[in-house]
């Protein structure tokens, strides 16, 4: 339970729940914090004061008035019209007659009859304008009545002269608690976003073996829990990784120690070839013996590129990468290839070009070198010929042997060229292998930088 | 000439003793690495196996060149991976890898006894020419003359002595006789070449000892 309120969906469901609470809570509330302070606050600064005491104030006016002669009237109802600028006022004097008219808009009659008078008094009881009728004098000596109308925006409480305003007022507050709601919300998707987008981002970052770096747990809501399968996740993938490096080093091993068992045994079948040899007299038992004793060799051969091509797969094979000349490189290369192609009979042309620098390891190179010729001399000695070509770009070998039936190597030579092709995009070079009946062009590119 | 030969397969060892005893050079072979005394001033040439019982070739042959820097020591091991030629190589001369072959081993013990001239051939016969090595003289086969050359002449033919049969590049002989590095288009060893080929040569424009390589260098053939 306890965790349960730490996790978003409460979060997210606490901020709903406000949301769907407060609007009807909130509607009272800002009416109260709008409405009541105007109905509160009695302003008596303001002229009218409330219908109340506007009204008295009319009762008490007439009141003063008793037994004053018309122009007496008349003159205070100037007065009180000055005071009163947007009441409109009149007085009606014992005889009926309408006197001092000041300000006031509707038709009135010359004289009031008794019922015009009543109608008056009924159409104009608690309307607005407000209109207040007081006897002058006390009403027993019948000294005429005086009327003042006036809006009851004037009269009422402040709240009613700013209607209009209230109610903007009020949408405008209920508008900003609705913004006030969505920011949360939002706030709330954003805090949760962000720390998305930071284990996003943790995902991405890798070391040096490709494997993200785990992450500090946050806090203890789904994310929370989602960073620590995180970091689970990563601890197994580190585990497997450790796993795998150490199957991988001990096949390397395995592939090292039995290359190495291998050959013990190969000199040993060499040696008693040795001692064979020299008692063997036929022509045919000298060509077999031969024959076994260059089967050693291509044994070895194969047993040794099974062991680079392990170890350079793994990235086990040392890379000291240096800048090279490579004319230079390759005269030696086929300064050491040399005597071997001309025991065989094979015609060497080397073209070079003025200096080239790349940066390659010079001992991949003539690793790739001695597997390229050793191809050349096993599959194609009968063509007697071995061109060797560098340009500013590239290095081209090519032989006038039978091929190899397409782009695939023959086999035995598969592996050789496998280690060529690794050597070569390790070095950033590109390896492209021409070949048909008439012979093989094999050439190593710089790739454009 | 004397070897020394640390190898723990027998089969190995008696054939290759065989061998080189075939040529006429004495081996003392010994079946692991504790036998050896330490003491390697009787021998010429030290061939070393990797894998042995007890104290293994490396660490045999980086004591016996710290203690003899001139004795030539050649692994002969059947650990191929670059990491072990490389750490070999980083002490012995040669590193030769199982299973080889026997005309190879001897070749590279006579390059390695020319290297560190050890050899006591004292006459090398080249084409034409009977060469003195204890007198540094060089003689004419067919006439007896003595063929006198000059200080850089006599540099270079050493030089190609020295790695007889071996193709150099022309940048390599430059290093090894001037001592600096090559400059592309530096003609003056091909002037002395020439030079040298006028003094040498039965015909200088079809030399025999001093052969080129089309390319690639050059080769003096014993």
């Amino acid at each position: 339970m306890k965790k349960w309120f730490k996790s978003l969906q409460a979060k997210y469901l606490f901020i709903i729940l406000t949301a769907v609470l407060a609007i009807p809570i909130a509607l009272p509330i800002m009416s109260a914090f709008v409405y009541l302070p105007g109905i509160l606050i009695e302003d008596t600064d303001e002229p009218y004061g409330s219908a109340g005491n506007y009204e008295d104030r009319w009762h008490e006016e007439a009141g003063k008035l008793s037994g004053a002669p018309p122009e007496k009237i008349g003159q205070r109802l100037e007065v009180l019209s000055k005071e009163f600028p947007e009441a409109g006022m009149f007085w009606v004097d014992e005889k009926g007659e309408t006197r001092d008219v000041m300000n006031y808009e509707d038709n009135l009659p010359e004289v009031w009859t008794s019922s015009y008078t009543v109608d008056f008094m009924k159409d104009h009881y608690d309307t607005d304008p407000l209109t207040v009728v007081a006897f002058i004098g006390d009403s027993s000596q019948d000294e005429g009545f005086m009327v003042t109308k006036v809006d009851r925006v004037m009269v009422g409480p402040p709240i009613q002269r700013l209607n209009d305003w209230y109610s903007i007022i009020f949408y405008v507050g209920m508008g900003l608690a609705m913004l006030g709601f969505i920011t949360m919300s939002w706030l709330f998707f954003r805090k949760f976003h962000k720390r998305l987008m930071k284990l996003k981002h943790a995902m991405e970052q890798q070391n040096d073996s490709g494997i993200p770096l785990p992450v500090q747990r946050s806090n203890d809501d789904e994310i929370g829990q989602l960073e620590v399968s995180f970091n689970r996740m990563i601890h197994q993938l580190e585990e497997g990784r450790m796993r795998e490096q150490q199957e991988e080093r001990i096949r390397r091993e395995l592939i090292a120690n039995l290359s190495h068992d291998l050959r013990t045994p190969l000199t040993t079948i060499r040696a008693s070839l040795s001692g064979i040899t020299d008692e063997v007299t036929s022509n045919e038992a000298q060509q077999k013996l031969a024959s076994v004793n260059q089967k050693i060799d291509y044994l070895s051969h194969l047993i040794d590129n099974l062991l680079s091509f392990t170890l350079l797969s793994g990235k086990k094979y040392p890379y000291k990468p240096k800048t090279v000349e490579v004319n230079r490189l390759m005269k030696e290369i086929a300064a050491h290839w040399y005597p071997t192609l001309e025991q065989r009979q094979i015609e060497v042309d080397l073209e070079t070009t003025r200096e080239v620098y790349w940066d390659v390891d010079p001992k991949w190179m003539e690793r790739m070198f001695d597997n390229l010729l050793q191809n050349l001399v096993r599959y194609a000695a009968e063509g007697k010929y071995a061109r060797i070509a560098v340009n500013e770009s590239e290095i081209m070998l090519e032989d006038r042997g039978p091929g190899m039936q397409g782009e695939n190597a023959g086999h035995g030579a598969g592996i050789g060229l496998s280690i060529v092709d690794l050597m070569a995009k390790e070095m950033n070079l590109r390896l492209h292998i021409q070949s048909n009946d008439q012979g093989t062009i094999v050439k190593i590119a710089k790739k454009a930088a | 000439m004397q070897i020394l030969y640390i190898e723990d397969d027998v089969e190995i060892g008696e054939w290759v003793v065989r061998k080189l005893q075939e040529h006429s050079l004495d081996v003392h072979w010994l079946q692991s690495g504790s036998r050896f005394t330490g003491d390697a001033n009787p021998y010429d040439v030290a061939i070393l196996d990797v894998m042995l019982p007890g104290l293994d070739g490396f660490s045999i042959g980086r004591r016996l060149k710290r203690n003899y820097p001139h004795l030539p020591v050649i692994m002969l091991s059947a650990r191929t991976a670059i990491d072990d030629k490389l750490g070999g190589l980083e002490f012995a001369d040669d590193y030769i890898t199982k299973p080889f072959h026997p005309e190879e081993l001897l070749k590279r013990i006579e390059v390695q006894l020319r290297k560190f001239e050890r050899t006591n051939e004292q006459t090398l016969s080249i084409g034409h020419l009977n060469v003195h090595l204890d007198q540094q003289v060089i003689q004419d086969e067919t006439t007896s003359a003595e063929i006198i050359l000059t200080g850089k002449q006599f540099h270079i033919f050493k030089f190609f002595l020295k790695h007889l049969n071996q193709i150099l590049t022309k940048e390599q002989i430059y290093e090894g006789v001037w001592g600096e590095p090559y400059r592309d288009g530096d003609k003056s060893l091909m002037v002395h070449i020439r030079h040298l080929r006028e003094k040498l040569e039965q015909d200088p424009s079809n030399p025999k000892v001093i052969e080129t390589i089309r390319g690639i260098g050059y080769r003096v053939r014993g």
